[in-house]
């Protein structure tokens, strides 16, 4: 019974703990805070693993952008808190039994294929150094350049898309086309009329 | 030490009570979108978990990659609910049936 | 003599092409070419028939062009030489040499004059191609010209709508008959591999030990073969069943009705199967049926001619009756006396129907007999003409149509078939009976003709009657003269088979053609002509006595035994039937109904169904994937 067995089992029922009141909480607000709390809790699963550069980029990436992201459309949008009451308890059986026999395979399957190996499940990656931060620093930079630009042109797109759809034009705006401004001539704009009296 | 299925059975459990979330709720995209996102921190863990285990490094840089898109796609999605949430005026899941066949 | 046969057949040809030249030329000039083409031929048939008479030469088949020539077969355009072709040859010839100098007084009041012309020589043309072909291929395309020359011809006045109909009734009725034609000739093809006559006569015998196999049936290849090549001559030729074209034929102008449908084309089926006689011989029981198709047709159809009122239909109802005199000869495989009959009645028909001709020009055009009479005193020429031809048709003694028919009825009753010979006997009162009535109702009695005290006594023009003073002499004096020579079988020996049944007829019954005219005053034919004479002069000219036939009879014989009503009422309305039938089941109910709308009725059903699944929302799709996927895990689970 050691530090890490302890750390990590009071960490993993926090954590689903927090995942199921994600899932059934009647406030959304509520849901997006323990959301966060359980990026919060695997964050530390991570460091317990090995993975340092991960878990801190977890909390800032995934906390300090898209969660508040999250925060922000609910704040944004109305909805109504007090109608629905569980409205999930009528589907409550069907989700449990699905959970159930999810869970039981593939568990199962894990669980036999993992028997005999040594209890290690972490160990330390040596490859440039000690750090994981520069190994996977070294890796991204030389194995998978590739897949990191293309990385950056999703984030591009994502960018775009985000404004494109949401982007509303204002009916009341007034605004210059110069193209218009430039090709106008006297045919168009100009007409003669003659035999007007008085 | 930690035995790998430990880690496993955890990542397994993330990942069915983020699906049952996905049918469970009836009221709110939101938490839809939510449990989406569950169900990537669930996967992340798989990868970092046998990353470990197979003393190979890539597991960790693939949660990166996974990490990116997560963020964009969740910039999109919360893009879409705005506009849908526009033109309903409703972010009620039984509402969303238009495509109805 | 190969050359003079190919100009013989060649010069109408160019004749019709000239006259086509001509079109709208003088009518001299057009009168000229066209009686000129066929005054050549007829000199070169004549001369070459002597030249081949005299110098006793053999059959010549030759080939004189060649379409194909594949390795198996092959394809030509040959001329056939021996006594049968050159007979026919100069009968048809002189006949149409005849008509054609009739027609220029008989149609000299026509617009499309040179139109006649055009056809008539290419008629003459296609009829030679018929006899002197020596290959199968281009017998069929001369029937098939002939068969369209009689089209053109018989509706030649396009404008009379009852000349179109009987346009198409001849030509469909022919098309008919000419699917036993084809099916024969194909039949031929396959079997010999050849279409030449000489090769085919050749391998007749092996090919009689063959059998052909037919939906389960087998039948023997030749008998099947000879029966699908008379059908074929059944509708050319006029016999029961596929006769009904014939009197409807007479809607065209007379010298038509006289060349095409009395001498010359209704007799190309008989040239046919005496032509193919080695064939025939062989086949015993084709031969018997079409024994007795030639005796019901010569009988049945004589007393339907008893009944009608039209001159032409009459003499129209007689040639089918005499060729069912030639048809039943040749079932009973005496050949050369079919001949024989058919070179007389060539000729004693062809000068009736030119006598009727003059009669309907001078009482202007009216054909109906009861409307005229006393024409005797008038018309002079014509009457002597027309009695000489009746007399040869009823067969009195003497005369040639004696010698032809006489011959034929106690040959069949010789050698034993004795429903045929019975009906044939019959058919003899009947043909007396007809004759007379045409001969007492048209040239006695009042005439009806010159009401108005017209002064115009000219009969008719010199053009229109010398042809009949021609023809008269044939008909009556041509069967003494070639009756012993044709009868031993010199003639013809070569060309037909089965001489032998009528050398040994010749010797033991007729010895010569005196004796069998002085031993006919005692057989019961001369019997039954006279009570024929006797009962129509006392009918017919004194009026003595009225016979009440029943009602039902004379329905059934003025229905013509309903064949009229078969080919042009009963086969349409079931066509009719049959295509909306169809039309309804098949068209409407499986392929409109059934295939195209039902396939996108049951797509439309299905989808409708299927298109519940599609509710609309998210969870019941993701609980779709999600059931799917822990089936999924189960079966891999349970597998592996």
């Amino acid at each position: 019974m050691n530090i890490e067995l302890i750390t990590f089992f009071i960490f993993s029922t926090l954590l689903i703990f927090t995942c199921f009141k994600v899932i059934t909480s009647t406030n959304p607000v509520l849901s997006a805070i323990n959301l966060v709390f359980s990026f919060f809790l695997s964050a530390v699963l991570w460091l317990l693993l090995g993975a340092e550069f991960l878990s801190i980029i977890l909390i800032l990436v995934y906390v300090g952008a898209v969660m508040v992201l999250f925060l922000f459309v609910v704040m944004m949008l109305d909805i109504n808190v007090a109608k629905k009451t569980a409205a999930y308890i009528k589907y409550l059986p069907l989700g449990i039994l699905i959970f159930i026999a999810f869970n039981a395979l593939i568990i199962y399957f894990f669980i036999n294929t993992f028997e005999n190996i040594d209890y290690n499940a972490i160990k330390n990656i040596e490859i440039i150094s000690d750090s994981n931060t520069e190994n996977l620093g070294y890796l991204l930079f030389t194995k998978y350049i590739i897949e990191f630009e293309i990385a950056g042109l999703i984030l591009l797109l994502g960018i775009i898309s985000a404004i494109v759809l949401t982007y509303k034009k204002n009916p009341k705006n007034k605004f210059q086309n110069p193209t218009s401004q430039i090709s106008a001539n006297k045919k168009d704009r100009l007409k003669i009329i003659t035999g007007l009296k008085e | 030490m930690i035995p790998i299925s430990y880690y496993l059975i955890l990542s397994t459990i993330i990942f069915t009570l983020s699906i049952a979330g996905i049918f469970l709720n009836r009221k709110n995209i939101l938490v839809l979108l939510m449990s989406l996102e569950l169900m990537f921190l669930s996967v992340n863990f798989n990868f970092i978990i046998l990353g470990n285990y197979l003393g190979d490094l890539t597991g960790q840089v693939f949660v990166f990659f996974v990490l990116t898109v997560v963020a964009a796609e969740s910039a999109i999605g919360l893009a879409l609910l705005i506009v849908l949430f526009r033109n309903k005026k409703s972010i009620d899941v039984d509402d969303l049936s238009e495509l109805k066949g | 003599m190969i050359n003079i046969a190919l100009l013989i057949l060649l010069i109408p040809l160019i004749g019709t092409f000239i006259l086509l030249y001509l079109q709208n030329s003088s009518k001299k000039l057009t009168i000229i070419t066209s009686n000129l083409s066929i005054l050549l031929s007829l000199l070169l048939s004549l001369y070459l028939l002597f030249i081949y008479i005299s110098s006793n030469a053999s059959a010549i088949s030759q080939d004189v062009l060649t379409f194909a020539d594949v390795k198996i077969y092959s394809l030509s355009f040959g001329l056939y030489i021996d006594s049968l072709s050159l007979v026919m040859c100069s009968v048809v010839t002189s006949v149409s040499f005849l008509v054609h100098y009739y027609s220029i007084s008989y149609m000299k009041d026509e617009k499309s004059f040179n139109r006649f012309f055009v056809y008539t020589n290419f008629f003459t043309f296609s009829m030679l191609l018929i006899i002197l072909s020596n290959n199968f291929f281009q017998l069929f395309i001369g029937w098939e010209l002939v068969g369209l020359s009689s089209y053109l011809l018989i509706g030649f006045w396009i404008k009379k709508d009852s000349a179109i109909k009987a346009n198409y009734k001849a030509f469909l009725v022919n098309r008919v008959g000419d699917i036993g034609l084809i099916l024969g000739l194909c039949l031929i093809f396959i079997s010999y591999n050849t279409t030449d006559y000489n090769e085919v006569f050749q391998m007749k015998d092996t090919i009689n030990s063959t059998t052909i196999n037919i939906f389960g049936y087998t039948f023997n290849t030749l008998s099947f073969i000879c029966l699908l090549l008379f059908i074929g001559a059944m509708a050319k030729s006029a016999q029961v069943p596929l006769h009904f074209w014939l009197p409807d034929s007479m809607e065209g102008p007379t010298p038509i009705s006289a060349l095409i449908h009395a001498a010359t084309m209704v007799t190309a089926g008989i040239y046919m199967v005496a032509r193919l006689s080695p064939l025939y011989v062989i086949a015993e029981d084709v031969s018997l049926f079409i024994l007795y198709i030639g005796s019901a047709t010569a009988f049945f159809l004589g007393i339907v001619a008893l009944v009608q009122n039209d001159i032409k239909r009459i003499i129209a109802y007689s040639t089918i009756s005499q060729l069912g005199y030639m048809t039943a000869a040749l079932g009973a495989s005496l050949y050369s006396l079919a001949i024989f009959h058919l070179i007389t009645h060539a000729f004693f028909k062809a000068l009736l129907f030119l006598c009727a001709g003059s009669i309907i020009i001078k009482c202007h055009h009216e054909q109906d007999i009861r409307k005229i009479g006393g024409l005797r005193k008038f018309m002079p020429i014509t009457y002597m003409a027309f009695l000489y031809a009746s007399l040869s048709l009823i067969g009195f003694p003497l005369t040639s149509g004696f010698y032809s028919k006489e011959t034929i009825i106690d040959a069949i009753g010789y050698y034993g078939h004795t429903i045929p010979y019975v009906m044939l006997l019959l058919s003899i009162f009947t043909t007396t009976l007809y004759t007379a009535k045409i001969f007492s109702k048209v040239f006695f009695g009042e005439c009806t003709l010159h009401k108005e005290g017209e002064k115009d006594n000219k009969e008719n023009d010199r053009e229109m009657l010398m042809p009949l003073v021609v023809l008269t002499a044939p008909s009556v004096f041509l069967g003494i003269f070639i009756y012993d020579s044709l009868m031993l079988g010199n003639l013809f020996e070569s060309s037909l088979a089965s001489q032998e049944l009528v050398i040994s007829f010749y010797n033991n019954y007729v010895i010569n053609s005196l004796n069998f005219f002085l031993h006919s005053f005692m057989t019961i034919n001369f019997l039954i002509l006279l009570s024929g004479i006797i009962f129509s002069y006392f009918y017919y000219y004194k009026k003595s006595f009225e016979i009440k036939i029943p009602l039902f009879i004379k329905n059934i014989l003025i229905e013509e035994y309903g064949f009229n009503n078969f080919s042009s009422k009963y086969i349409p309305e079931f066509q009719n039937f049959l295509a909306k039938y169809l039309w309804k089941k098949i068209d409407i109910s499986t392929i409109d109904n059934g295939f195209i709308n039902n396939t996108s009725n049951f797509i439309n059903k299905v989808s409708h169904k299927v298109r519940k699944t599609h509710t609309g929302y998210i969870y019941h799709y993701s609980l779709t994937i999600i059931t799917a996927l822990i089936l999924l895990l189960i079966i891999i689970r349970f597998r592996y």
